[in-house]
């Protein structure tokens, strides 16, 4: 039982990480708060499924055309949509939802209300510990970690990295240096939406897919943005295990029907007791 | 100045548009004699009702509460328990269920005192959220997902339900707008303009961000035991985030801060609903992607700049008949469009 936890918190802490490590970033350099991030997450488990059962491409090439479509329609939102409202909080909350209503309407014309089952990338169960647990599971942590310091090279040790940072303490300076800070926002909004998409690839084969399947996903990164502190990436993966771990404490020693429960309790509480998050300075949204 | 169009030119010729508007409303069942449609614009009123006190919120305190399902869901579950399970008449259920929509306002609002966007929308969505959650939870007095059904109806006819969505929303409208010409609407702009400094000059903040949230859930609540006793049916649906979609589509594409906006808003995407519904699933869409054009091209909404194109219409007419008087009027009703 504990062993169990460990694992399928772990698995539950990885994609959650995925999941909410790009919002981190886009909401530290432009204070854009994208509702349709959930809605990448979909049309990312969506896009295989399409490519992959309709359109019977090899798996690995559908999960480059999904993430492709979801990278470019993510940009499409920001230079049609993001772009105009400059900011506005109302106004972003407004049409991003109403984007995701727009995304949902979309697959549940194309593809039904019902449930959908992906193929899953690995068959198979792996033995950890005496306990023993599908491959694909461990295919999504793999990922993860690899993800995630892929991530962190790249904004630590990259040009690109540093002016992103730049751009997110201080975008003016950042413009009087030649930095485009447009371009940036453009290109972490397209790592933003691909991560989601990507997460939402990946747990597909065993939360199958359906067309409100971007609520929970989108509630969740938010709270693990909040509760880590708004742009704070290490803040947002500390988040995300306590969030992980303490979904499947509850679904595995109470019930798994209340672990929907536990994030709403958490970001309810985080904001109403500490909004500035576990890792944040203190701002406001 | 946050509203353009909340400052309104020639007042007469206002009341005589909204004259007209009012009889129209009441003769409709004269004029359309088919139920279906009075079904439509009873949801319309419904709704209509919804995004007049989410405006109270939203466009006079800037309380962005995402969660405004919370104060509709709880309303519409208390009717349906009274309702159900101790056979109270709905006009019981109804303001006992104001009442406890109230009471959740409270509740939501005094831990939420503090904070404002995106972090106020959240936190109310959150609270929503675990309503509808655990409504779904305790399945044997909700029946889960599948609600409640069978409460009473409002009335025992299309005719009289939509007489009294209409006189009950005309009520609460009247209420509102009291209450924003009121002391309390000018503290209220002033809060969300610079909450500082109406700190700054003496003004309670937190008291009146109260009020607002007390005076905007019994209404949610009210209404939502409407919706319930109308639909004779509720599901954990009414807490949901599509719920609170709608009542800020309403809100936004009617006008924000004026009251009257979400009316119109309302009845303009729920008509358009129903015009749309010929042309099968695909409405949704069209419907979406209208209301983000709406958005885009009129960010104060589509009802005040309509009023302001009827009105100066009729002011051209009143000058090329020669009427005295609408001259002067005519001329700050050019200023304001431009």
């Amino acid at each position: 039982m504990l062993f169990e936890i460990l694992v399928y918190g772990g698995v539950a802490s990885a994609v959650y990480a995925m999941l909410a490590i790009g919002l981190t970033l886009i909401v530290g350099l432009a204070r854009v708060f994208n509702m349709a991030h959930g809605a990448f997450y979909m049309l990312g488990a969506y896009g295989v499924f399409t490519c992959s059962v309709f359109l019977e491409l090899p798996l690995s090439l559908a999960v480059v055309v999904s993430l492709l479509a979801v990278a470019l329609i993510a940009l499409v939102i920001e230079r049609v949509c993001l772009r105009p409202l400059k900011g506005s909080l109302e106004g972003t909350l407004f049409i991003t939802l109403i984007l995701a209503l727009f995304f949902e309407e979309i697959i549940h014309l194309a593809f039904g209300p019902a449930a959908r089952a992906t193929p899953a990338f690995l068959s198979g169960r792996m033995v950890l510990g005496g306990t023993s647990v599908p491959a694909q599971r461990m295919l999504v942590v793999f990922v993860s970690l690899i993800i995630i310091l892929g991530l962190w090279l790249f904004i630590s040790r990259t040009k690109i990295g540093g002016a992103i940072l730049s751009v997110s303490q201080d975008p003016e300076a950042a413009s009087l240096m030649g930095i485009n800070a447009t371009r940036m926002i453009v290109l972490v909004n397209g790592i933003a939406a691909c991560l989601a998409a990507l997460s939402g690839i990946l747990v597909a084969p065993f939360l199958s897919s359906s067309p409100t399947m971007w609520v929970m996903p989108l509630i969740k990164s938010f709270t693990i943005v909040i509760l880590g502190g708004l742009g704070s990436v290490g803040g947002s993966i500390l988040a995300a295990l306590i969030l992980g771990y303490s979904e499947t404490m509850v679904a595995f020693l109470i019930s798994p029907r209340i672990s929907e429960l536990v994030t709403l309790i958490i970001l309810f509480l985080v904001i109403v007791l500490r909004p500035a998050g576990l890792m944040g300075a203190k701002t406001e949204a | 100045m946050s509203h353009p169009y909340a400052k309104r030119a020639f007042l007469d010729l206002n009341y005589v548009l909204a004259g007209i508007v009012l009889i129209i409303l009441f003769c409709i069942p004269g004029l359309i004699n088919d139920p279906y449609i009075w079904g439509i614009l009873v949801m319309a009123n419904i709704y209509a009702a919804f995004g007049i006190s989410f405006d109270l919120l939203f466009g006079y305190a800037g309380l962005a509460v995402l969660g405004f399902g919370l104060f509709v869901g709880v309303g519409a579950y208390t009717a349906a328990f009274l309702n159900l399970y101790l056979g109270m008449p709905p006009f019981l259920t109804m303001p006992i269920a104001g009442l406890i929509g109230a009471i959740f306002g409270l509740l939501i609002g005094i831990p939420c005192l503090r904070l404002k966007g995106l972090y106020l929308a959240l936190a109310s969505f959150a609270a929503a959220a675990i309503c509808e959650k655990l409504v779904i939870v305790f399945n044997d007095i909700t029946y889960g997902r599948e609600g409640l059904s069978g409460l009473d109806p409002i009335s025992f006819g299309s005719f009289t339900n939509y007489y009294a969505s209409l006189i009950l929303l005309l009520v609460s409208i009247g209420i509102l707008l009291i209450i924003v010409k009121s002391k309390l609407g000018l503290i209220l702009k002033s809060i969300c303009d610079d909450e500082p400094a109406a700190q700054a000059v003496g003004v309670n903040t937190n008291r009146y961000k109260l009020i607002t949230f007390l005076i905007s859930s019994f209404m949610g609540g009210f209404w939502g035991s409407f919706l319930a006793h109308y639909m004779m049916h509720v599901g954990p649906g009414v807490f949901g985030l599509h719920m609170a979609i709608t009542i800020f589509m309403v809100t936004i594409v009617g006008g924000v801060g004026t009251i009257i906006g979400p009316v119109g808003g309302a009845y303009l995407l729920i008509i358009m609903n129903e015009l749309l519904r010929g042309i099968g699933e695909i409405r949704l869409l069209i419907y979406a992607v209208i209301t983000i054009v709406i958005y885009l091209l009129l960010p104060h909404g589509i009802v005040h700049p309509t009023m302001t194109f009827v009105l100066n219409g009729v002011k051209k007419m009143l000058n090329v008949l020669g009427i005295r008087g609408a001259e002067d009027n005519g001329a700050s009703g050019d200023q304001e469009s431009v």
